[in-house]
């Protein structure tokens, strides 16, 4: 069965970049604008979702508070989650290792080498 | 790829609109944090678009830009005017960047880049001074901490952490003579390893040197054991790029809380080739210090693989939390030089004392990266460092044997720096100096280590716990902020969040042709089903025209922009004009809400434009000459809209010299546009401003320039069935008043007949209908009607559109509201209300002064749509 995979970001382009190059590769794709967005995608009957991308900024609800909401939830305690962010933001990364992510996804990052690293995570 | 770089620059455009307005509104209210945390936003979509679509540049800049408004929105720095005009002018230059098909020039760029940069720095810089000034209350180590913390230059912290050894020497001198000689030894000892080292590392050079000029005669493979590793021999030999590396990996000792298992992570490196993993142990401490979830051993991986990537990948999660350093050691495969496998652990050993020397000593300080690599040697791991110090002393015991570490391996760090910088002192002088210091000291003091230590100890704990507490209270601080700013974003957002989808115009334009011709073929159902009563085609025939006009007017709503959509261009018109003008000018603008059709408001852009640049240039005086006349400084420049009726009105107004009607007459007199020795009224003069002949020449600067182009403005707003009039008190200031039609496809109409023809005129103009004799027409002179006791001029188009038709009895006028006048028309029949759809008319009959457009009847017949204001303005003249 194909994964499914959850992108949030307010960014259009970006959410459709992401979710033409994982639909592609046969991913199941949901996508989210926000944080607030996304959890609507954990609900106690929404279909499991294996691995969530999610940006840093974003309105309503940021990429942290998102993170620190699905680790609440015990179902989600291990899912997979990677943020989005620039070469440049170590400080971001930190912030993010440390409230629980799994990874970051370096933008700009080729088709290629996102598979890569979903396939990494999923495995 | 291609595709998605499209969409981003799509997107881009809309941000930057949306920036702009922010920051022009950021201007009137700097203590907004929703507005600030929107740029910030903003930015940071910007930046991570253009990081992922190859728009490298705007990462540059706007990279920048996000790292100042973060300071501002956390609350350490405050926003002021350059910022903000920098901010705009970065705003225009990323408009040119997302340009596919503009020109940049690498210089101007990059002078753009390192001038934000600097701005940056200089916010920093301010927030850390803010910072320390905070904290003059605590201690004076505290404050050197910070500084070393903050100061952002390489070479700097070094000093400092030099000026911080040497106190700790100081304090460390002050022991007695037994613990000064151990010391001593220590040193000593950390020098000879140094020395040692350097010359290993020649010695592997060597080594290194001699492995590669050697051809590998045969391959002994004394490594390989498993059919598996034979097997990846096999492959190794099948590819001839293979080259050997050396990957150390020393992950961060709390990397198994971040949930990364180490081990994985060797075993992925060892499935990519043929490899031989070494490990570190020296670095775990004994049984009752041991904490079981951290992580103490480190690696190294001799590896032959012909994929360097995969090395990377396998790392990708980890590079931040662990030192990592990949290198090609070997051309080709190690491990089949018989010299090599058998010096392999002689190798393995120097390799790992050498990084030992290098980040082991520091295993307790993470992002040992940083002490490697000098580029990455930057701030943004400073705080970490701290951070993860204070983490780690939890334990009281740990505490202290760290805390000794710490101190001993400072100086052992120390001293390695030492040595670089001062390669011209000798070692030997070193060391005496040292020696010599050490004994004066001895001499002065003489204190037992047992009590110095413990002290030296709780000092270097307290300074920790102080960060910790800093650390702490920034971090609340910051939280509380943003918890702050997301709830009030939360209340804001719900009034202001538009979960819109974006469509192209054209495909708005499209449904709305179809909405059209479905509402034209509907009308002619009805007709239909009138001539053939069949009661349930009726029903169904009801049932479509609600639903198409239900359709219609959905559809039409959707072809409806907000004035809003282009106001930000126009403030940002006036704020630049006016800091070129060297006006002080205040925009106001009202009733932005007022939506109007897509197509009107296009065509409105340039007119507003037009009369705000009259506005500024020509109709507000200079600052001196508005104090003279007692007038606030700040001018005030003011766009206005609303609804009346089915018309929209547009107002752009000003408060500053009102344009002298006198002057306009006398000029107009000369140009032969008025007629000397005949009373105008006001209006009538004002209206000459709009003429054609009246723009061009050189009058426009005698009469403060109010007629360059106006005309042209009067033609738009024609064109757009608009209407437009001047109103204005000298010194108090002008109004431009634009009337116009909500929309241009879609009207109220008033169908009547005319011979045997139909036409359409537009329910808004029609103010009264009247049915007269036809008699009484006749009996007129001068073409006026005498109607409610008031004369009204009449256009009798029978006679007009030439119809030869038989004359009825009755006639029907139609009075309307033309321009603040009383016009009749008169017309045959008044049919009834009817919606039209307008069609523009052919090419062909682009110069035709009497129709705006046809429409089609429900019987499929078509009806022409009647230009009320145009036909006046033909007949009349046609009289004249």
């Amino acid at each position: 069965m194909s994964k499914t995979i959850l992108i949030v970001d307010d960014s259009e382009s970006i959410r459709e970049f992401l979710h033409f190059t994982l639909a592609t590769d046969g991913y199941k794709v949901f996508v989210g604008t926000n944080g607030k967005d996304a959890l609507k995608f954990f609900g106690a009957e929404s279909e499991p979702i294996d691995l969530v991308i999610t940006d840093l900024h974003m309105p309503e609800m940021d990429g942290i508070q998102l993170l620190q909401e699905i680790r609440k939830m015990d179902k989600f305690k291990h899912l997979p989650i990677l943020f989005l962010t620039t070469e440049s933001g170590i400080e971001q990364k930190m912030q993010a290792k440390k409230a629980g992510a799994t990874g970051w996804i370096v933008k700009p990052i080729t088709p290629d080498k996102l598979l890569a690293v979903l396939t990494k995570c999923l495995r | 790829m291609d595709q998605f770089a499209q969409k981003y620059i799509e997107e881009a455009t809309e941000i930057i609109a949306k920036l702009e307005q922010l920051i022009l509104e950021v201007e009137k209210q700097p203590q907004n944090l929703d507005m600030i945390n929107e740029i910030f936003r903003l930015m940071h979509t910007l930046k991570g678009g253009g990081a992922m679509f190859g728009f490298s540049k705007v990462t540059d800049v706007t990279h920048e830009l996000e790292s100042i408004y973060d300071y501002i929105r956390n609350g350490k720095a405050k926003i002021d005017n350059e910022l903000l005009n920098i901010s705009l002018d970065i705003v225009d230059y990323v408009k040119v960047l997302i340009n596919p098909n503009a020109q940049i020039d690498e210089h101007e760029h990059e002078l753009k880049v390192n001038s934000l940069t600097a701005l940056k720095e200089k916010f920093k810089k301010n927030c850390s001074s803010k910072n320390t000034e905070n904290s003059d209350s605590n201690s004076k180590i505290k404050d050197k901490n910070v500084k070393v913390d903050k100061d952002k230059d390489v070479s700097n912290e070094q000093k400092i952490t030099i000026d911080e050894s040497q106190n700790n020497k100081i304090i460390e001198d002050e022991t007695n003579s037994i613990d000064e000689k151990q010391n001593d030894e220590i040193i000593e000892d950390e020098i000879e390893k140094l020395i040692e080292l350097n010359n290993s590392d020649e010695l592997i050079k060597n080594f290194n040197q001699k492995v590669e000029n050697k051809v590998a005669d045969k391959p002994i493979n004394t490594i390989v054991q498993t059919p598996e590793e034979i097997k990846k021999i096999q492959n190794i030999e099948n590819k001839k790029s293979v080259k050997t590396y050396k990957v150390f990996f020393k992950p961060h000792i709390d990397i198994l809380k971040n949930g990364t298992d180490p081990l994985l992570l060797l075993r992925e490196l060892y499935e990519l080739g043929l490899s031989k993993v070494f490990t570190v142990t020296d670095t775990v401490p004994v049984l009752d210090k041991l904490t079981y979830d951290n992580t103490y051993l480190c690696w190294l991986v001799l590896l032959v693989t012909d994929n360097k990537n995969a090395i990377d990948d396998v790392f990708i999660f980890v590079e931040d939390d662990a030192f990592i350093d990949i290198e090609v050691l070997y051309e080709g495969n190690a491990f089949d030089d018989e010299d090599f496998v058998l010096n392999i652990d002689k190798f393995v050993n120097y390799q790992i004392k050498k990084y030992k020397k290098n980040c082991v000593i520091e295993e307790f300080i993470p992002s040992t990266s940083t002490k490697i690599t000098p580029e990455s040697n930057n701030t943004d791991a400073e705080p970490i460092k701290n951070e993860k110090k204070v983490d780690n002393l939890d334990d009281k015991n740990k505490e202290t044997e760290q805390s000794q570490n710490v101190v001993v391996k400072d100086k052992e760090k120390i001293l390695h720096e030492k040595i670089l910088e001062l390669e011209k002192v000798t070692k030997e002088t070193q060391l005496k100096e040292k020696q010599k210091e050490h004994n004066n000291n001895n001499s002065e003091k003489n204190i037992t280590d047992e009590k110095i230590k413990p002290e030296n100890i709780s000092e270097k704990v307290e300074k920790i716990d102080i960060f910790d507490e800093q650390e702490k209270e920034e971090n609340k601080f910051i939280e509380t902020e943003v918890e702050k700013n997301l709830n009030s974003d939360k209340l804001s957002k719900q009034v202001t969040t538009i979960s819109s989808l974006r469509v192209s115009a054209e495909k708005v334009d499209t449904l709305m042709n179809l909405v059209s011709e479905l509402i034209t073929t509907q009308a002619r159902l009805s007709v239909f089903v009138e001539s053939n009563t069949n009661p349930e085609l009726e029903y169904i025939a009801e049932n479509i025209q609600k639903l198409s006009r239900q359709l219609r007017d959905n559809a039409f709503e959707l072809s409806m922009v907000p004035l809003q959509s282009v106001v930000l261009r126009f403030q940002r018109l006036v704020r630049d004009l006016s800091a070129q003008l060297n006006k002080n000018i205040e925009f106001k603008t009202e009733g932005s809400s007022t939506e109007l059709d897509k197509r009107i408001i296009e065509n409105l852009i340039d007119p507003i434009m037009h009369l705000l640049r009259n506005s500024l240039d020509h109709g507000i005086e200079h600052k001196s000459t508005r104090k003279k006349l007692g007038k606030p400084e700040r001018a005030s420049v003011f766009l206005n809209a609303f609804y009346s009726g089915t018309n929209v009105f547009i107002q752009v107004g000003d408060d500053g010299r009102g344009i002298n009607a006198e002057e306009i007459k006398s000029i107009a007199i000369k140009k032969g546009l008025l007629k000397p020795n005949v009373e105008y009224k006001v209006d009538e003069i004002l209206n000459v401003i709009f003429e054609p002949g009246f723009s061009t020449s050189f009058e426009v600067s005698e009469v403060s320039g109010r007629g360059v182009g106006l005309d042209v403005v009067k033609r738009k707003v024609s064109e757009l069935r608009g209407e437009i009039k001047v109103e204005t008190e000298l010194n108090f200031g002008t109004v431009f008043t634009i009337k116009l039609p909500l929309t241009l496809s879609i009207i109220d109409g008033l169908l009547v007949l005319i011979g045997n023809t139909r036409y359409v005129i537009p329910m808004s103009v029609v103010h009264k209908i009247y049915a007269i004799d036809h008699i009484d027409l006749k009996k007129s002179h001068y073409n006026l009607l005498v109607l409610d006791n008031q004369q009204v001029p009449y256009y009798y188009l029978r006679e007009e559109f030439d119809e030869k038709s038989k004359i009825l009895e009755k006639e029907q006028v139609l009075v309307i509201n033309h321009e603040d006048k009383m016009v009749a028309i008169i017309v045959d029949k008044v049919i009834g209300e009817y919606q039209a759809v307008i069609k523009t008319l052919g090419k062909l009959y682009h110069d035709q002064q009497i129709f705006s457009g046809a429409t089609i009847l429900g019987d499929g017949t078509v009806a022409l749509v009647m230009d009320v204001r145009k036909i006046i303005d033909k007949f009349s003249v046609i009289e004249k």
